[in-house]
């Protein structure tokens, strides 16, 4: 079975590169069949990396302890569904995830651009072939899922108890569909300025793919937030850890290019700008994977230390390298056709929200890699905390928010000091509405103030422009509010849907700040039927008890919960010890709109008293709303608008029409 | 020595799928750089003009700014309209050969 995965990685490498070289051959001798042979090959790479996968889970869900990662991520006691999602619990398995997700990219990438634009496809099979072909080295010679060892254990180590959870199944997965995604749209973009087919440099093609690859970062961004949030036990879902931030690095990227992409479309500006943003996301991308597994830097979600770095760190200077050499190669073809008219305007405010962006994005890196960079210059590592990025990014949020506010009130090319007055007037209103709405209710911080002042002067712009676009609807058709709403929105699917994205970040602000600035806490050491009070909420703790759980001890606290005179139910808060020596922690947790009641078991007496520690985060469920809005509008924002306007007749007048 | 036999038998059935297409020679594809930067462009025009509508109607533009700004676009679209559609029949002629744009 080994045999056969190491096999079909090796034969992989060797397609890969073969792919690599018929791509170019068959570009410069103009042999189509070369090219045909190239792309068969990318298609072979991806079926051995599909047997390759197969073997791994066989022997993952076969516990076959002959495999080192099988004995490194499988034990008998485990549940089989952590023996399978183990797969990218360790660092082969996640780079043969990584490789085996880039296929499937690439399959697709090279079927929807082979019947659009096929003379891309021969640099694209290049640019796929070269990044297949440098995880495949990894995979074959460096860190093998495959290595076997001649006695094989009785039974594994088993995983990390922390990774046995549902979130971190599917976390890992979701975030690799983003950092892979941005592959294709950075292999898009270098093919077409290596095949001099530089119309905006790809760009605009690129665009839709670098949504997916934005929305699924976002979402493994997410989910790795739930599961820190309710398995580690500390109270909160983002601590700036280098591999959370690694994370967020190209997702900050990749949304300054997702607003950016749009002048370029409607202006045919900025093109030069956008190919170095998607240049930059896939650079930052695979640098999140390099922290990830280099072993550079401390981080509870890193793999061990390994020196798998200083190749990445290769591959990331030649990719970046090559592709900066193109683009300046094009730069001057990449010029673009128009100036900006006039200071406020759309394009304006889409600027500056890149520059706020890119400012965010390069004060987390540069706070990430403060450690390596004071221990190479001072001989020792500084760790800047979350209050260096918090002091930073908190600043640039604001700027942020705001522009999300006045960026849709401003008309593409020009706005008139009228139309902006007017468009304004209500999301200020609203603004100040809540805002003194929040003083008069007794909150003080100016932080939190300016932050849902602006959250309701984002979320009344949103209002006014569904509103608009509905009146505008209905004057043209009739239509009921309802229908004209919905048709709006079908036939507008991208600006519609990016608002209602802004809507569920808008939440997820709401969230962060609420949970940040306004929990409250108490440690607690109680003795059976003796409670706790915090907020609106009183704890009773009701004893201990002891099980075995999974091949775990587990010290369970058995509480009541009560708001006011009123009984929410039982509730309990657990430790379990693991004789390897870990410890996890099982939250009990009371989750409403308003907050979240979370309590953790600290530590206990042999006389059965037990330490808790209380905790009520409020507004945490907003974020995960937020979530569930994001995945609304990011669906609708992806479904392909049809053609603006049949092939022959010019838009004139009425060209809109409210929706066509 | 079965797992070997087997081990061969798909390294040969990757080669021969791999290297299949240069025994079927396929025609090459027609280089498209100006067609598609026109088309983009006429998206983008397209795209403009229905902005500046919804722009205008929803109040956020001047008479005055729209009426020159739609101009200037649909003067743009115009123009690449004519380019797609002398494109389009340099390339006619071009597929006919000499006799058929004679």
């Amino acid at each position: 079975m080994a045999d056969l995965g190491r096999f079909a990685l090796l034969a992989a490498l060797v397609l890969a590169l073969y792919a690599m070289a018929a791509s170019i051959l068959g570009a410069r001798t103009r042999r189509p069949e070369l090219a045909r042979s190239a792309v068969h090959g990318l298609v072979a790479v991806a079926l051995l990396e599909a047997v390759a996968a197969a073997v791994l889970w066989a022997a993952l869900a076969g516990r076959d302890y002959s495999f080192r990662y099988v004995v490194s991520h499988v034990r008998d006691a485990q549940p089989l569904i952590y023996d399978l999602t183990s797969f990218w619990g360790g660092m082969e398995g996640s780079l043969l995830l990584w490789a085996l997700i880039l296929s499937a990219y690439t399959l697709a990438a090279l079927r929807s651009i082979g019947r659009t634009r096929p003379p891309l496809v021969p640099a694209l099979t290049t640019v796929f072939g070269g990044i297949s072909a440098f995880f495949l080295f990894m995979l074959a010679f460096v860190t093998s899922p495959f290595a076997t060892s001649p006695f094989p254990p009785a039974d594994g180590r088993g995983m990390n108890p922390l990774l046995l959870n549902p979130w971190m199944a599917i976390h890992p997965p979701t975030l690799y569909l983003g950092f892979v995604g941005m592959t294709v749209p950075f292999a898009i973009v270098t093919a077409s300025l290596a095949a001099g087919s530089v119309d905006g440099g790809g760009v605009l093609l690129a665009r839709r793919w670098m949504l997916w690859a934005w929305y699924c970062l976002t979402m493994g961004l997410m989910f790795g937030a739930k599961w820190s949030y309710v398995v580690l036990g500390w109270g909160g879902y983002w601590a700036w850890d280098p591999v959370e931030n690694a994370a967020l690095m190209p997702w900050l990227v990749a949304t300054a290019f997702l607003h950016s992409v749009m002048i370029q479309e409607r202006r045919q500006m900025l093109a030069r700008w956008n190919v170095v943003l998607v240049i930059l996301a896939f650079g930052l991308a695979v640098f999140g994977t390099f922290l990830t597994r280099s072993g550079v830097l401390s981080s509870i979600h890193s793999f061990t230390e390994s020196s798998l770095g200083a190749f990445f760190l290769g591959f990331l200077a030649l990719a970046l390298v090559a592709a900066f050499a193109l683009a300046a190669w094009r730069w001057d073809e990449l010029r673009g056709r128009h100036e900006l008219d006039a200071a406020v305007s759309r394009e304006s405010a889409f600027v500056l929200n890149n520059v706020l962006f890119l400012a965010v994005a390069f004060s987390v890196f540069l706070g990430t890699v403060f450690p390596i960079v004071s221990a190479a210059v001072a001989g020792r590592a500084i760790n800047v905390g979350p209050p260096f990025f918090d002091h930073i990014v908190v600043p640039f949020a604001f700027g942020i928010l705001l522009l999300m506010g006045i960026g849709p009130a401003v008309a593409w090319r020009r706005a008139s000091p009228g139309g902006l007055r007017r468009s304004l007037q209500a999301p200020a209103a609203a603004a100040v509405v809540v805002g003194l709405a929040l003083l008069a209710a007794g909150m003080r911080a100016p932080g939190p103030l300016l932050a849902f002042a602006l959250c309701a002067f984002v979320a009344a712009t949103v209002a006014m422009e569904f509103a608009g676009g509905v009146r505008v609807r209905r004057a043209h058709r009739g239509e009921s509010p309802l229908r004209a709403l919905l048709a709006l929105v079908a036939h507008n699917r991208r600006r519609y849907g990016g608002y209602i994205v802004h809507l569920g970040i808008l939440l997820l602000f709401c969230g962060i700040t609420g949970s940040s600035v306004f929990a409250s806490q108490r440690v607690v050491t109680l003795a059976p039927g003796e409670a706790a009070a915090i907020q609106r909420y009183r704890v009773r703790f009701d004893g201990l008890s002891q099980s075995a759980r999974g091949g775990a001890l587990a010290i369970t606290a058995a509480l009541r919960v009560f708001e006011g005179a009123r009984d929410l139910g039982p509730a309990a808060a657990r430790r379990n010890l693991y004789l390897t020596g870990d410890v996890t922690t099982d939250v009990a947790l009371r989750s409403t709109p308003r907050d979240d009641l979370y309590v953790t078991l600290a530590g206990w007496t042999p006389s059965g008293r037990a330490t808790l520690r209380l905790l009520v985060n409020p507004l945490v469920s907003w974020m995960w709303a937020g979530g569930a809005v994001l995945t609304l509008g990011a669906v609708i924002a992806m479904i392909p608008e049809r053609r603006l306007m049949p092939r022959a007749a010019p838009a004139f007048r009425g060209a809109w029409s409210a929706g066509e | 020595m079965m797992a070997e036999a087997g081990l061969v038998v798909l390294a040969c059935a990757a080669a021969v799928f791999v290297l299949w297409p240069l025994w079927r020679p396929v025609p090459a594809p027609a280089p498209d750089a100006e067609r598609q930067r026109l088309l983009a462009a006429r998206e983008a025009a397209y795209r403009a003009l229905r902005d500046l509508d919804l722009d205008h109607e929803t109040g956020k533009l001047a008479d005055g700014d729209y009426a020159a700004l739609r101009a200037g676009y649909q003067a743009e679209a115009v123009a690449v309209l004519r380019r797609l559609d002398a494109l389009a029949i340099f390339e006619r002629d071009a597929a006919a050969g000499p006799e058929g744009a004679s």
